[in-house]
């Protein structure tokens, strides 16, 4: 009997690690999207020239990020305890948590679609883009210190 | 008992004049005629970026709204506080609901006094603390392009706030203590221009340390550390340390910290959050040398560790 608990709380302590943390998973994905939008911000910038294949590589792999962003998945309830900045404001509305995200997705895929022909044009995207980003933190992530 | 007798007439009589000096030194004071005299005609054109430098948008605009729906400024929005909900008012052109029918010293009075049209006090929720450091022309060129702005008709709710905080004739004390022309931070003789610039619009119309700064039990801002960042006031969590010993800032170069109001990503590729989101849609609409200025004042402010507790470890 003994070791029958035992060998189940191992199976259940390997399934929880199998299962990775959503905290972790939702962070990994916003830092990947933080970096692409770099890439794209070093062009508006001036401190890198403007490459029009691989612009859209860094766009195409902003929509699969975007893709990647499930938030039933990513938010499942009780992960707004922890070491998170994510807003009670999430799961009080889930439905316009999603829509930000869908706004964000929406706009990659336009992006990926008619990809920008010169910097102006990459900017006047980016800055789209990054108004989903403020749109979104501005009611669902809380500053911590 | 007569020494008893003499004892309670004394402190009736002491009681009385703290009342009657407490009412006389609540009186709302307006500008002097001196001061009324230096608005002179505004210039529309100009008063666009003392528009956006003072923000009035983040809380007067139509709460919800996006894009030039922003210009109309219903009020309405609901700020909860320590001290009650505080609801913007409608400041559109409206006559009757918003300032439509303000004189331009009745714009002064308001913006640099805190004081009504009415001579009731404001509440500092509306940052005139701040606003008392702005030079009169910019009062009166941001007088005009508000003229320019539509007429909405909408009344917003009032206050709604605890006792004693609802007694409006208490704030006269408050301004005694927290409201002042004078520079918060006094930058060496020779101090830059840009530095200087920085100054007045960070401590003048952008009103940066209403938030960024810690308050006292009577809700003035603690000058001794201006910009240490503080916990929200409204809504929840903390407003950043922005002087140079502010964990992010700190690694900040000038550019990076003009970029982000600029753009609204900071160098690590995280972006804006919170209420600094419609701050920074404001800052956008700046100048490249005004954003330029406010960098250059945030690295010559002196440094303070954070004026709010630390992160709670992970639970």
């Amino acid at each position: 009997m003994r070791k029958l608990v035992l060998a189940i709380s191992m199976l259940a302590f390997a399934g929880s690690v199998a299962f990775a943390d959503p905290i972790q998973d939702r962070q990994a994905l916003m830092k990947e999207r933080g970096k692409l939008a770099g890439q794209l911000s070093k062009v508006v910038k001036g401190e890198e020239d403007f490459d029009a294949a691989a612009v859209l590589t860094t766009l195409k792999a902003l929509q699969a990020n975007a893709e990647k962003f499930d938030a039933e998945k990513l938010f499942p309830a009780g992960t707004d305890q922890g070491d998170t900045t994510a807003a009670p404001k999430i799961w009080e509305d889930m439905a316009g948590f999603k829509a930000a995200e869908d706004k964000f997705l929406a706009n990659t895929k336009e992006a990926v679609a008619s990809p920008p022909g010169d910097v102006d044009g990459l900017k006047a995207q980016l800055n789209t883009l990054g108004g989903d980003c403020g749109a979104c933190h501005q009611s669902y992530r809380v500053k911590k210190g | 008992m007569a020494w008893l007798k003499k004892l309670v007439g004394a402190a009736i009589v002491l009681g009385g004049a703290a009342a009657a000096a407490g009412w006389v030194l609540s009186a709302p004071v307006r500008l002097d005629t001196g001061a009324v005299a230096q608005l002179g005609p505004g210039d529309a054109a100009k008063g666009k970026r003392i528009f956006y430098a003072g923000g009035c948008t983040s809380c007067h605009a139509k709460p919800g709204s996006q894009g030039d729906a922003r210009l109309q400024l219903t009020g309405g929005l609901e700020l909860k506080t320590p001290f009650g909900t505080f609801v913007p008012p409608n400041i559109s052109q409206d006559a009757k609901d918003g300032i439509g029918a303000w004189s331009e010293e009745d714009f002064a009075n308001a913006m640099l006094k805190g004081v009504s049209p009415s001579g009731e006090h404001f509440y500092p929720a509306f940052p005139y603390a701040s606003y008392a450091r702005m030079k009169p022309t910019d009062i009166a060129d941001l007088y005009a392009f508000m003229k320019t702005l539509p007429a909405v008709a909408a009344k917003a709710p009032d206050h709604k706030l605890s006792f004693p905080f609802n007694i409006r004739r208490g704030i006269g004390l408050w301004k005694l203590l927290y409201l002042s022309p004078e520079p918060v931070i006094a930058l060496p003789g020779g101090a830059p221009d840009k530095v200087l610039a920085g100054r007045y619009l960070v401590e003048g119309p952008g009103h940066c340390g209403e938030c960024h700064t810690p308050r006292d039990f009577a809700g003035g801002v603690k000058k001794g550390e201006w910009l240490a960042g503080a916990v929200a006031a409204e809504g929840s969590g903390v407003v950043p340390n922005i002087t140079p010993d502010g964990k992010s800032i700190k690694s900040w170069s000038e550019a990076d910290i003009a970029n982000y109001l600029e753009t609204g990503f900071t160098p690590d590729f995280d972006s804006v959050g919170g209420a600094m989101v419609e701050v920074q849609k404001n800052m956008a609409q700046l100048t490249a040398d005004d954003r330029a200025a406010i960098a250059a004042y945030l690295k010559a402010v002196p440094p303070h560790p954070n004026g709010y507790p630390a992160r709670k470890p992970a639970s």
